[in-house]
């Protein structure tokens, strides 16, 4: 086996500006702890994460990939995360049917005032995504 | 069940007309080629050339995506659609692609295609020679061949057509012979349920299996009425959608894209699946979306084009199974 | 070619404490494109500040990332300082090492691996951005106000008097809406036309109002900034300028009309104002009920008519007119009293609506303020109430609590008991909402002082007895039936949005609900501005509310209208979306996506080998768009791109941090 033993699981989390990037800001100001696992894209809105990044992201060896947004009503542009919220759903689905383990992509509404949510979700998805062990694609590389 | 073939003489009587008329241009129909088991798209461009044209269940590719080569061209392009065909041509008026006023569309009945692949087989292998005919009597099909009649059963129909619901055009400017009852199986997507009910670990070793073999020829993308953009995402360097490597990881990543670009648009003709070259199970992809959005979103019928497709519209109730 | 500046921030020990600020340093100088790294204990502050400007000068640098707090703290601050070094404020990118990293992983050795991982997504993103500068547009300093309720008056004095012109417009013959058909206004019982028509008054002199009466809104074009409406101004057959509203013409007409202002309680003449204290003042002629328009014989008004005002040559005339800005305060209906079969499908004449009860009780109504049983004109002893006529029904009627409903009938209550002394009212309640400022207290005098019952309970069915109507209903806090002989039964019926509120919605480009409520941008905190920029809301049209939050709302669209106009030209965000014209399709599946109707239908010209071809491609109105991106996902070619956020970024900043 060589991949690294000291392997840390690595999760690529998209954010929206609005919610949840400023409930991850909630949980820093509030001095939440979390594993250091997770490396945050800022965007504006949840709907304008592209499928194509997260298969991206699982192609080059991402362990887990997390999509937080609004929830779904209180989108700041309106409507984008009611798309992102159909979106998902069929990705979450899809990725599984391609063999994708279901429980490496997550989607959560996180709010700007729910920064304990935020810890929550990194702690548990962390949790999840070390019991399964490296992504595969890291495995066939090595 | 009358066959397709009945038509014939109508069609080209119409399509000589049409074209000595100068009504249109160009007449998009098949001829039989080289080999007769496989009738090719054949382009008359004089009242002429009508003679060569044929339909019959052995003229199965899709020919509506031919349209984008006129796009922008003056003149109207006369076109012949089965119901597969027809919903290929919505999909590309949805997608503005092709104008309405451009297209003379003849449409004809179709009540089930031949798998031309098992028949060429069967006919090799039996010594049938050439072809000459295709006829349809009841449930059977009967061709003329170099070694006479031979009568092949409903278990030579293409796998897509038992369950096509389709089987007078939805959209022509004149139909052909008559109008057919449709009665098609049940869409029950027992394909897709076969590859769900596998462990992940199954999953990833099929799909890898599969992509393997693929040689990125994008015939699929080519075929596909649905992939009509003007400029692919695959062809695209800036950004790097797609690397140019050969290794499934990329492979994955093409079929993935492709799969979800079509998502709620693919009229599931299953043209993409026939033409592969290595047989890569194409059709499991698109109708694992096409099921996912017809539970999920309480559509009934996700292959026919709409007014918005599903994921251009949402509901303030659609399911949340997030947190 | 790029150079970029690294500045990573201690932040006090804030961030040094659990980062170590060296090797992200060092870790920064190998990354590509970088040229320059330094670290600092407080970025954000003045000397901070300095340091950057000083490198970009010294070091020639094109691209700056700042390795700090939270870009929502900070980013507009560092923009500020970048641009004055001379470099645009959209080259800059910040990695939030604070809020994301040093302040939630206690260790250094979890932390700073990630902190540098943040700094390399930042300097890769940073190498994709391109110098943008913010769109700028034109402002036309003219505010439309459709509908001429309270709300609208109200909106339009508030825009006036702040400066601006205001075109006024309202569909009927007068301003004054629902407002003038009320009698008393909870919970004050201020005479409602006293503390109208003043407002009414001020409307119609103010210098900067131009009352546009019997006119509609035909069509919109533009956008915010920039409306170009087209009026119609449909035909008084009375002229404007030479009426003096002497009432002689009104007078003599022979032709009868049910009077809409009445609510169908009494008739009025073909030539008519709508009420006396109408403003403007002057008559129109309503063609369906002219004798002259229907048999070709009469003009007794133009016979008459002292200053030869009447022209039956007048048409209606379309006038397109600019505007900056629309407030958008058309009203509402109530529920007829058809819908309820229990209720008699409104056969009954003694069982009313409420606005027509507010009628009987006006002093300047069909029955000067005497309440009087529309069948026989007696006065009546017993009077039933009943709520929630068509509310909160999912039934038969809407969902919805209509708001004004259990205020309007305490005050009817009251109404009667001062004017039919010994007369008794009885009201049917569900629920009693009562919470406005000094509503409870209201509320609770109907019953104290004014000997109002209350009975919790509904009413299951009304029939007719003799001369009076029998009320069957059920006190469910006694858990028993009731029967109530009533000789008038007035019923609470639902607040319901205008019929065509659907189609004015379209006609604008706003949204609407199920209900044909128009939709606020934000529930709670844009609640009179809508996803359309430019327009906003005022009263009963978003939603019911009564006269008090009415008025509010409509300040409040007037003080959005007040800053717009204030401005010389619209600075457009410039981080939207954007189409490449040649990648584009033409599909146009990017336009339902968009919550602002942002994405327009652009023809141009290409050359394709010999030929021009002409075709249609998406287009980005960048003063309407928002900037979310959610079109470019629908995109499939990517050709709809978002600025500031691009598919190339984006996908090398996943790329950045997989590594």
């Amino acid at each position: 086996m060589s991949v690294k033993e000291s392997w840390e699981p690595k999760i690529i989390g998209f954010c929206c500006n609005w919610c949840s990037y400023a409930g991850a800001d909630l949980a820093g100001t509030s001095r939440m702890n979390y594993p250091a696992s997770i490396r945050v894209i800022r965007v504006p809105c949840s709907g304008r994460v592209n499928p194509q990044f997260i298969a991206r992201a699982f192609q080059l060896g991402a362990d887990g990939v997390l999509v937080a947004g609004c929830h779904p009503g209180d989108c700041h542009y309106s409507t984008g995360n009611y798309f992102t919220r159909r979106r998902m759903l069929l990705l979450t689905r899809f990725l599984e049917y391609l063999g994708v383990d279901p429980d490496r992509f997550e989607v959560r509404w996180i709010s700007g005032s729910e920064g304990q949510k935020f810890a929550d979700t990194v702690r548990e998805f962390t949790e999840r995504v070390r019991a399964l062990g490296p992504s595969p694609k890291k495995r066939d590389a090595s | 069940m009358s066959g397709m073939n009945q038509v014939t003489d109508r069609l080209r009587e119409r399509v000589r007309e049409l074209l000595a008329d100068g009504k249109i241009h160009t007449f998009i129909g098949y001829e039989r080629a080289w080999d007769p088991y496989r009738p090719i798209p054949f382009f008359a461009t004089e009242a002429g050339e009508a003679e060569r044209l044929i339909i019959d269940e052995l003229c199965v590719p899709s020919t509506p995506k031919y349209m984008l080569d006129f796009f922008g061209r003056e003149g109207v392009v006369g076109l012949l659609v089965k119901g597969c065909d027809s919903l290929a041509v919505e999909r590309l008026l949805r997608d503005h692609r092709v104008e309405r006023e451009s297209m003379y569309i003849i449409g004809v009945a179709c009540t089930g295609l031949l798998d031309r692949d098992k028949v060429k087989a069967r006919a090799l292998e039996e010594g049938w020679g050439a072809v000459e005919e295709v006829r349809r009597e009841g449930d059977a099909f009967v061709l003329v061949t170099a070694a006479g009649e031979k009568e092949l059963g409903p278990e030579y129909l293409m796998e897509r057509c038992r369950t096509c619901e389709v089987k007078v055009p939805t959209v022509y400017d004149e139909l052909l012979g008559e109008e057919v009852a449709a009665t098609a199986e049940p869409r029950d997507f027992a394909e897709v349920a076969e590859i769900e009910a596998m462990t992940p670990a199954e999953r990833r070793a099929y799909w890898e299996r599969q992509f393997s073999r693929c040689i990125r020829c994008f015939a699929c993308r080519n075929v596909c009425p649905a992939c009509n953009c003007r400029i692919c995402v695959f062809e695209e360097r800036v950004p790097r959608w797609l690397g140019r490597k050969t290794d499934v990881g990329e492979q994955e990543m093409f079929h993935f894209t492709r799969a979800l670009h079509v998502a709620g648009r693919c009229v599931d003709c299953g043209e993409c699946d026939r033409v592969c070259p290595v047989n890569i199970p194409l059709r499991k992809l698109n109708r694992k979306l096409m099921k996912d959005i017809g539970e999920l979103f309480g559509i009934e019928k996700p292959f026919m084009p709409a007014e918005t497709e599903p994921l251009g519209q949402f509901r303030p109730d659609d399911p949340d199974e997030f947190e | 070619m790029k150079r970029i500046g690294v500045f990573v921030c201690h932040c006090g020990s804030n961030i040094a404490g659990t980062v170590d600020i060296e090797r992200v340093v060092e870790a920064a100088r190998a990354m590509p494109n970088v040229v320059y790294v330094e670290d600092n204990k407080y970025t954000c502050s003045e000397p901070g500040q300095e340091a950057i400007k000083q490198a970009i000068k010294e070091h020639n640098l094109n691209r700056v990332v700042v390795a700090a707090c939270s870009p929502r703290m900070h980013e507009t601050t560092f923009r500020r300082a970048v641009a004055g070094a001379g470099l645009n404020p959209y080259l800059l990118e910040i990695a939030n090492i604070r809020e994301h990293c040093s302040w939630v992983h206690p260790d250094k050795e979890g932390g700073t691996p990630k902190a540098i991982d943040l700094v390399r997504r930042a300097v890769i993103k940073v190498a994709g951005n391109v110098p943008l500068d913010r769109g700028r547009i034109p402002v036309t300093k003219r505010a439309l106000v459709i509908g001429g309720g309270i709300a609208g008056i109200q909106a339009a004095l508030d825009i006036a008097d702040a400066g601006h012109e205001v075109v006024l417009l309202e569909r009927e013959p007068s301003i004054g809406g629902r407002m003038a058909q009320l009698d008393k206004t909870f919970p004050t019982l201020d005479c409602s036309a006293c503390i109208l028509t003043p407002k009414m008054v001020e409307a119609a002199n103010h210098p900067n109002i131009t009352l546009m009466t019997y006119c509609e809104v035909e069509k919109v074009d533009g956008f915010i900034g920039n409306f170009s409406v087209t009026l119609r101004k449909k035909a008084r057959y009375v002229d404007m300028d030479t009426c003096t509203g002497c009432g002689i013409c009104w007078g003599k007409c022979p032709g009868k009309a049910s009077s809409e202002f009445e609510v169908g309680l009494a008739k009025r003449t073909a030539i008519y104002v709508p009420f006396p204290q109408a403003v403007p003042n002057k008559p129109v002629i309503d063609r369906e009920n002219c004798f002259f328009f229907k048999t070709g014989r009469c003009k007794i008004c133009q016979r008459f008519c002292p200053t030869g005002a009447i022209d039956f040559e007048q048409e209606d005339e379309l006038v397109t007119e600019e505007f900056g800005a629309i407030v958008v305060a058309t009203g509402f209906d109530i529920m007829d009293k058809d819908v309820y079969g229990e209720y008699g499908y409104g056969q009954y004449p003694d069982v009313i609506t409420s606005l027509e009860f507010e009628r009987l009780v006006n002093a300047s109504g069909p029955t000067e303020g005497k309440v009087k049983r529309p069948s026989d004109g007696k006065i009546p002893q017993r009077v039933v109430f009943i709520q929630c006529v068509g509310s909160r029904d999912e039934n038969k009627g809407v969902p919805y609590c209509s708001r004004i409903c259990c205020m309007y009938t305490a005050k009817h209550a009251i109404l009667v008991h001062e004017k039919i002394p010994g007369a008794q009212t009885y009201i049917f309640y569900i629920d009693v909402r009562a919470g406005g400022k000094n509503y409870e207290e209201f509320y609770k005098r109907a019953q104290s002082e004014h000997e109002a019952q209350y009975i919790r309970g509904r009413v299951a069915k009304i029939y007719p007895k003799g001369d009076s109507l029998v009320v069957v209903g059920e006190d469910t806090l006694l858990g028993e039936k009731v029967e109530i002989e009533a000789d008038l039964v007035v019923l609470a019926t639902a607040v319901l949005a205008r019929q065509d509120a659907g189609e004015v919605a379209r006609t604008l480009g706003i949204s609407y609900d199920g209900y044909g409520f128009f939709t606020e941008a934000h529930a709670k905190l844009a609640p009179v501005e809508t996803n359309t920029a430019g327009i906003f809301l005022a009263g009963m049209c978003q939603g019911p509310k009564d006269i008090p939050d009415t008025v509010a709302q409509a300040s409040g669209a007037a003080a959005k209208v007040a800053a717009l106009l204030s401005k010389e030209v619209l600075e457009t965000e410039p981080l939207v979306a954007q189409c490449d014209e040649v990648k584009c399709s033409g599909c146009f599946w990017c336009k339902p996506i968009c919550p602002y109707k942002a994405i327009e239908e652009k023809e141009i010209e290409e050359r394709v080998g010999r030929r021009t071809v002409k075709r249609k491609v998406a287009s980005v109105n960048t003063g309407v768009c928002k900037g979310c991106g959610a079109c470019t996902v629908a995109c499939r070619t990517g050709a709809m791109n978002l600025l500031g956020y691009t598919n190339d970024q984006l996908l090398s900043e996943v790329e950045a941090l997989c590594l």
